[in-house]
């Protein structure tokens, strides 16, 4: 084990780390009212990674850096750490919730951490060529997580792939977001006179579009203008109107120029004539409340948009309801959380313990239903709504699962940027199709 | 008051030269090597090994020893060489190991490999079009807003400087922007240009234009963030010509009035080519200040500001601090701190051959 | 600089300035009231927003107060909750930085004003362009040298055990040493503006009567510094407490115990829900409350230190 011969040089880092680790506990310890973890554990110290199997002798406190401050991410991290400390009422636990803005603030934190050279015990953030940027930091627990807890057999192939840096496993999957829904509110619709079932084609989308702006007061598409919300649409774009293929061969590199050029022309006829005049000034939280109240017709957006109806009380079918993305239909686009795990691990039994609960059906069954999104193996799904019932089985019947470009999967952290840069300089209105697509063939 | 003072600066001076020649040495020929000589015994010791040449006895290296101890030099060092020290490691050695930071391929978690070095980071930069779009940008907001600052303080000043009641009351509340920090305003003019609530379109909407995407149209974002930066600095450039007027001369009003010159002739011919010295500071002050506009874009857009927006400040944080490309991101650094030397050494020797330092 | 030389237009204050007014009076009244109103809008219509409910932002003039039912303090109290440890957090590193920045400022212009010898231009010289260094250029070099050569927190460990210790002072204390250091240059600048205007006389004879130049400093300069002091404590306490990038840069992360308070307001109100602006008013106010005390009391030295 070259993890403990590699901390065992370090003890002046363990013992930083240790403190954080307490003081993050007291915190915790603080909001939940949970005492009680004063001075146990520490007869363990010292010997940290010898007594493997002995689960009544952690030493080490766990720290998990995640992002799910609010909302139903933090509803799904509290029932996940409630499931977790049931399973491990020993050890020594500290979860934190860092930010919001998209995962910017937890990135920032995770990446200080990391470059002082005091790794958390696991931190959450996309697998796929994201886990790229962390070359060098990352830590392989193919025995102890995937093969111990079987999640090789558990989770689909796709998500084993994703999860494999540098020839080993370097992060566990939590849930995956469908990225290829088009949500609508049903009463903008039917006000319209359109039948959402019969768009199977991207010019029908367009048309149900032009009926909503002619029949009805509402916004027909209501998005954020923000570069990734635009890298998400066009990939579906890309997806539903030139092929799986096409778009696996883009994101290896050998896009077809043509196959991308006439998915910008596409996305520029849907933006220019149906986006709300607003798109560059607001999130998408604040267009997916236009859906909602009724004010507007369609978003495409990843299905965490979908979290919000479920909180507002919103009814599957009657208020709110989706289609696939046109020409997306034997596909699910695919995006998963994970939890990372770094190199120079602070807790090394306690993580990989926390990483095998994680990737088990429990956990994943009690993140995911409140979550909004979907486990990336085979569960029961009893406990999930109806739309979500409906996503895990499309997800498991899915022909293709097209890993997500604006989300980590598919290109790594630097060319994700500088597609955003390509859209941001070139397209985001005024839209130069040309400019914007010699852009996306020279970043790949 | 002033140039009293000046005389008896320069009388001392005098005195002192004098008192050189007549022991007959030479005190350092530059201010390069007066550091150099600072608490550097062997310095001394070799320098005086000439001297002791035709002054055997050792006595005068004696006394030439006791006289360096006892000049200003050695004796204020204790004041000005602690702070001076501080100061130049944080920012003159920092900008030395940025420029040799921007030369490595530093990025990501690793530690810098000083080992390849090339510069290969500022070819990038040339094939970068972003980074040119930055740089127009930057240009383009540092003339605007100075020009801006420049043309809104002067007429405050102008008006505040006309036996106003209140004065004191005014001043105050044209400068208070100022003392506001960036993060702060950048709050209050979002909500100002917000696109369904905000005034700026309210105000338009009453003349039937609008509404206008302020902060989100490319064409219009940069004006939008030149015209809040210049709400929030045109005080300050108030304040500096506003001292500048009071400095001018009463009776030259009176003589320019006599000659039956009108108010703006006055202004146009005589008073304003007196505030030369006050508006060339106050630009470079304000150049600099829009090259920090950082804070405020970064308050509105986080590191990616809109497409139009982007200038070299953000450019460089997003490279460095967002993506991790710490080489890159040295490299923009280079830049903005080339073009801020273009505008400071300028105005330094300017401010210098005038005996302004 | 010397604002001293008089000036035409302070002539006596006529206590029946009303009966003068003229034409021209009243418009330039207005012009300057109109500029008020330019000045102060942004900050009102932030103002109002702050104590808005959600639907009185809507539904009322962004300017105007919301009616007795469009009121409410919830906003203001939710960014008090999440500043107040930022607030502490800044007053934590302003306040010394402050100090030590003005102490430092009086040093150096007192060994480079008042004193004589070749080459003290350049090296003020130096000083004045270290004001105008963009941040920019030296932020990457900052954090290596924090995080990677000094690594503090590490360094310090022994301490955080301590009551009233915690790891985030580490962060604090590289925050003071960090505002010190750039804001020395400022400091020295308008330290050595006055000290140019002092009595080189008195110095003289103090100095030909033997007294030291640390004797000279205590007894003769400081004392006429003070009215400097407190110019050069309200303009760089309201500098520091502004200060955003080392904030963003050092300590990184919203999250982080050692945010400071204009870090914290920059991520404050991002809401599920879109942009909370009533939110992100009261929050701009909370951050700015200590630099508006400041200035609107000390107005004046505030004017004199910009200045420069």
């Amino acid at each position: 084990m070259t993890q403990q011969s590699l901390e065992d040089a370090r003890p002046s880092r363990r013992q930083v780390l240790r403190l954080t680790g307490a003081l993050g506990v007291a915190g915790l310890a603080g909001c939940t009212g949970d005492g009680g973890n004063g001075g146990n554990g520490n007869g363990g110290n010292g010997n940290g990674g010898n007594g493997n199997g002995d689960d009544s002798g952690w030493s080490e406190t766990l720290e998990v850096m995640h992002g799910w401050t609010g909302g139903d991410g933090a509803d799904a991290v509290d029932a996940l750490i409630t499931a977790f400390e049931e399973e491990y009422p020993d050890m020594d636990t500290s979860f934190r919730a860092i930010g919001g803005g998209g995962n910017v603030e937890l990135d920032a934190s995770v990446a200080s951490r990391l470059r002082d050279g005091v790794p958390p015990s696991a931190f959450a953030g996309w697998p796929g060529k994201n886990l790229d940027q962390y070359e060098g930091v990352l830590g392989d627990m193919e025995a102890e997580v995937w093969e111990e807890a079987g999640l090789f057999d558990a989770h689909v192939e796709e998500v084993a792939e994703l999860c494999q840096f540098d020839g080993g496993m370097a992060a566990v999957p939590i849930g995956s977001h469908r990225m290829n829904d088009v949500f609508y509110n049903v009463e903008v619709v039917e006000a319209a006179g359109v039948d959402p079932d019969s768009i199977d084609s991207f010019d029908a989308l367009l048309d149900a579009l032009a009926a909503i702006e002619s029949e009805t007061d509402a916004q027909p598409y209501a998005n954020s203008l923000a570069p990734w919300t635009v890298l998400q649409l066009w990939a579906q774009v890309m997806l539903g109107g030139q092929g799986f293929d096409a778009y696996m061969n883009f994101i290896e590199g050998n896009g077809d120029r043509s196959a991308v050029q006439e998915s910008f022309e596409r996305v520029e006829e849907l933006l220019d004539n149906y986006l709300n005049d607003d798109a560059p000034e607001i999130g998408f939280t604040e267009a997916n409340q236009r859906i909602m109240a009724g004010d507007a017709g369609f978003i495409h957006q990843g299905n965490w948009a979908a979290g919000a109806y479920v909180a507002e009380g919103l009814e599957f079918g009657t208020d709110w309801d989706r289609i696939q993305f046109p020409g997306t239909e034997n596909m699910y686009g695919f995006h998963v959380d994970s939890f990372i795990y770094p190199s120079d691990n602070p807790s090394p039994d306690e993580t990989h313990a926390f990483l095998r609960f994680a990737g088990s059906e429990t956990a994943q069954i009690e993140f995911n239903r409140l979550k909004g999104s979907i486990p990336t193996r085979d569960v029961d799904t009893s406990d999930f709504s109806p739309y979500l019932t409906e996503t895990i089985e499309d997800f498991q019947d899915a022909e293709h699962r097209p890993p997500a470009i604006a989300h980590g999967l598919a290109v790594n952290q630097s060319l994700q940027a500088d597609l955003s840069d390509v859209l941001a300089d070139t397209f985001l209105d005024p839209y130069d199709v040309e400019a914007a697509t010699d852009g996306f063939m020279d970043t790949l | 008051m002033k140039r009293i003072i000046h005389a008896l600066r320069t009388r001392a001076r005098n005195a002192r030269s004098d008192g050189d020649r007549d022991v007959g040495v030479d005190r350092p020929a530059s201010a390069a090597e007066a550091l150099k000589d600072e608490g550097d015994t062997d310095a001394i010791r070799s320098d005086g090994g000439v001297a002791a040449e035709t002054d055997p006895t050792g006595e005068y290296e004696r006394r030439r020893l006791q006289r360096w101890r006892d000049s200003d030099f050695v004796q204020s060092a204790p004041f000005w060489l602690p702070p001076f020290l501080l100061m130049g490691f944080f920012v003159y050695a920092a900008i030395g190991w940025n420029f040799l930071i921007s030369l490595t391929e530093y990025s990501g978690f690793g530690d810098v490999d000083y080992s390849t070095i090339g510069l290969h980071n500022y070819v990038e930069l040339v094939g970068d079009a972003g980074f040119w779009a930055a740089t127009r940008n930057t240009l383009v907001l540092l003339v605007a807003f100075t020009l801006a600052c420049l043309v809104l303080g002067l007429s405050l000043a102008i008006l505040l400087d006309r036996k106003i009641r209140f004065e004191r009351t005014f001043r105050t509340i044209y400068l208070l922007p100022f003392a506001l920090s960036f993060i702060v305003t950048a709050q209050f003019w979002m909500w100002m240009y917000n696109f369904d609530f905000g005034i700026v379109n309210g105000l338009f909407g009453l003349v039937g234009l609008g509404p206008y995407s302020w902060l989100g149209s490319p064409r219009l974002v940069l004006g939008s963030v030149i015209f809040a930066l210049m709400w929030q600095f045109s005080g300050y450039t108030m304040v500096v010509y506003l001292a500048a007027l009071r400095a001018i001369p009463g009776d030259q009003y009176e003589a320019a009035r006599v000659d039956g010159a009108n108010t703006l002739k006055l202004y146009w011919r005589v008073i304003i080519p007196q505030l030369k010295p006050a508006t060339v500071s106050a630009s470079v002050v304000l150049v600099l200040f829009a090259l920090k506009a950082f804070d405020f874009l970064y308050a509105i857009w986080g590191f990616r500001p809109r497409r139009g927006a982007d200038i070299l400040a953000t450019k460089m944080v997003r490279e460095a601090f967002q993506r991790q490309e710490w080489a890159y991101g040295a490299s923009i650094a280079i830049v903005l701190f080339i073009i801020s030397l273009a505008i400071i050494a300028p105005y330094l020797y300017q401010q210098y051959t005038q005996g302004n330092l | 600089m010397s604002t001293e030389t008089h000036s035409q237009t302070d002539t006596d204050p006529t206590p029946s300035w009303i009966n003068r007014v003229s034409a021209g009076d009243v418009g330039l009244y207005v012009l300057l009231l109109g500029l008020v109103a330019f000045y102060l809008t942004p900050i009102q219509t932030g103002l109002v927003t702050s104590i808005k409910t959600s639907q009185a932002l809507r539904e009322t003039l962004p300017f105007l107060p919301p009616g007795a039912a469009g009121i409410t303090f919830e906003k203001w109290q939710v960014a008090f909750e999440a500043l107040s440890t930022g607030m502490i957090n800044s007053m934590l590193f302003t306040i010394p930085s402050t100090i030590l920045c003005a102490v430092f400022g009086s040093m150096a212009a007192y060994g480079l004003t008042l004193a004589n010898w070749r080459g003290q231009v350049l090296v003020f010289a130096t000083f004045i362009a270290g004001i105008f260094i963009p941040y920019q250029a030296v932020i990457i070099p900052l954090s290596e040298f924090w995080t990677v050569w000094v690594n503090l927190d590490g360094r310090l460990a022994f301490l955080w055990g301590l009551p009233l210790l915690a790891e985030k002072h580490a962060t604090i204390i590289e925050l003071i040493i960090t505002h010190t250091a750039y804001g020395i240059p400022i400091c020295t600048v308008l330290f050595r503006a006055q000290y140019q205007t002092m009595s080189w006389e008195m110095i003289e004879a103090a100095r030909l009567d033997g007294a030291s130049m640390w004797r000279v400093y205590r007894r003769i300069v400081l004392p006429l510094s003070i009215p400097m002091f407190a110019v050069v404590f309200i303009f760089q306490f309201t500098q520091i407490w502004n200060e955003f990038l080392f904030s963003l840069t050092l300590i990184r992360s919203v999250s982080d115990p050692a945010a400071s308070v204009t870090l914290i307001l920059s991520g404050l109100g991002e809401a599920m829900e879109g942009v909370d602006f009533p939110l992100r008013m009261a929050g701009a106010f909370v951050a700015a409350l200590p630099t508006l005390i400041v200035y609107v009391l000390f107005a004046d030295e505030f004017a004199e230190g910009v200045q420069v």
